[in-house]
């Protein structure tokens, strides 16, 4: 494998940042990565995290860690397959853009200075990179969001409901739980992202890739699965 | 196991939840990973059995049978029916026996292991508590009043006792949890650092402020400068690592910290040194060490090795 650097974290773990390529081609390698030591190393390791163009991996013993540089040097990515899209499903995500459930929309058109349709189709117009998950269990930092709807953040961060959907810079993600949260909110899902007793407990796993669809407000009400946090 | 008055933080926790943090699940566990598994050595537990993690204000528990137990980690001066209960030691109390905590002495952190531990639920492979998103250990929270959680029977028929018996041996630590200096190595962003900031963070002190829980410790001392001002995007983090905050001071990430984190990550605190860290509290003052990572694994320094000798030895005397 090329363009890449290692650092050994702590004592039994090491990081593997991608030093080259563009965001897209960076984290696509490193989910093709994750999926080929999470099968071949499986024995040796206790957890595996992708992020945008690194991995964290932790040994399960210190003694592996000699082991586990060696299969990243030789690792070859699967060429044809750079971008990532052999790495599992499209999955469709419902979300009511209806103000009456409290968003952002108002306060995006007008920095924005398009329409708050104009922002919904947008948001709704590209099928996104689920990059990592982080923060919160389940929680999916998508991208890459349209340049003219890329938000910053709020400075204040505010109490967010579970099913958030919302964009910070050019990502997009899902808020699983009540939180507190600095992300513009663009709607809400009535899907629940994250369920502890379930055998695959997030909904998305880096790799993915996801494609937003509007739905009403009666639709919402009816499959709303985030009643209670 | 009835909670007749709740702590400040009460949660059963064990060595962590690990195989989940791709999907955003953290490590959790004891912040004290040596008391935390000895609690369980001392009762005669498998390690990865359920304890009670509590802070102080601890709570006050009642049990209705006879319980053989151990107490880890802080001194909150433990009394059962007005009786000292020193840590470090398997007791056995009778049945009815109320258990209180009436004066913090040092450390922040007590751990309470009960002899074939509680009836609890793993979830995904772990017993921890993940108090932001609700589940494991006892109902995804801390206790509370009227909390009643069954105890596992022994095999053996119930050999109770009509007062509280204390063990005549005990683990004795006194030296490990006493230093203020924490050995770390060099984390993946440590060249961000002026020269000067380098300097300053291996010779200077750093006071642990009150903004610190299970999550993180965040500290305050000299302002620490960067010179590279590039935004790190989003990378993976562990319990231990220190990342640089916007406003030049240290955050150390702990037990609850998540999977992932955007700000620089300086320096690493090493595994054997955590859970010094892990009993430090409010206004303590510590220091760091840098140190090579060759250095500690040549070292065999660990904590799963000072563990298995307390193990054997305790088998070999009861």
């Amino acid at each position: 494998m090329n363009g890449f650097r290692l650092h050994q974290l702590n004592e039994s773990s090491l990081l593997v940042e991608i030093t080259s390529g563009s965001l897209l081609e960076a984290n696509a390698v490193i989910c093709n990565l994750f999926v080929f030591l999470s099968n071949k190393a499986s024995s040796m390791l206790l957890n595996v995290v992708p992020a945008y163009c690194s991995l964290l991996i932790v040994c399960k013993d210190r003694s592996s860690i000699g082991d586990v540089r060696n299969l990243i040097r030789t690792y070859q990515p699967e060429t044809g397959n750079v971008l990532g899209l052999s790495l599992g499903e499209k999955v469709i995500i419902p979300v009511c853009y209806d103000p009456k459930l409290g968003n952002d929309l108002s306060i995006m058109s007008e920095m924005h200075k398009i329409s708050e349709d104009e922002t919904i189709n947008l948001h709704l117009s590209i099928d996104y990179q689920v990059f990592m998950l982080g923060f919160l269990p389940g929680f999916p930092y998508m991208g890459e969001v349209n340049e003219r709807i890329a938000t910053p953040r709020k400075t204040k961060p505010q109490p967010i409901k579970a099913g958030a959907v919302g964009i910070a810079g050019r990502q997009t993600g899902i808020y699983p739980f009540y939180s507190p949260g600095g992300w513009h909110i663009v709607g809400y899902t009535p899907v629940k992202m994250f369920d502890a007793q379930q055998e695959t407990p997030a909904l998305l796993q880096p790799g993915n890739l996801v494609q937003f669809e509007s739905i009403s407000l009666e639709e919402y009400m009816d499959l709303n699965e985030n009643k209670t946090r | 196991m009835k909670v007749i008055k709740p702590g400040i933080l009460d949660t059963f926790q064990d060595c962590g939840r690990f195989g989940y943090a791709h999907f955003g699940v953290g490590h959790g566990g004891y912040m004290d990973q040596f008391a935390g598994p000895l609690a369980n050595i001392l009762v005669g537990n498998p390690i990865d059995l359920a304890v009670l993690e509590m802070h102080f204000p601890a709570p006050e528990i009642g049990f209705s049978s006879s319980v053989t137990m151990a107490l880890t980690g802080a001194d909150f001066g433990a009394k059962v029916n007005g009786i000292a209960i020193p840590n470090n030691r398997r007791v056995t109390l009778p049945a009815g026996s109320t258990l209180a905590f009436v004066k913090k002495g040092w450390g922040e952190r007590t751990y309470l292991a009960v002899q074939n531990g509680w009836q609890l639920e793993k979830v995904m492979g772990s017993y921890s508590t993940h108090l932001k998103a609700g589940f494991g250990g006892f109902e995804g929270r801390a206790l509370k009043k009227g909390d009643f959680i069954s105890i596992e029977k022994s095999e053996k028929p119930d050999c109770g006792v009509n007062e509280v018996q204390i063990s005549k041996w005990f683990t004795s630590l006194s030296d490990f949890y006493c230093l203020n200096t924490i050995r770390v190595i060099k984390g993946p962003e440590w060249d961000w650092l002026t020269e000067e900031a380098k300097h300053l963070i291996q010779h200077s002190t750093f006071t642990i402020t009150h903004q610190s829980d299970r999550m993180g410790y965040q500290l305050h001392g000299l302002k620490l400068k960067r010179k590279v001002t590039f935004e790190l995007s989003s990378s993976g983090v562990l319990p231990g690592t220190i990342q640089l905050l916007p406003n030049g001071q240290p955050l150390i990430l702990m037990a609850d910290c998540q999977t992932t984190g955007g700000y620089p990550r300086i320096l690493q605190v090493i595994e054997a040194d955590l859970p010094i860290l892990a009993q430090k509290g409010a206004k303590e003052k510590i220091g760091f060490e840098l140190v090579e990572i060759e250095q500690i694994i040549v070292r065999k320094e660990s904590i799963s090795g000072k563990l298995k000798l307390l193990k054997w030895a305790i088998q070999l005397i009861s």
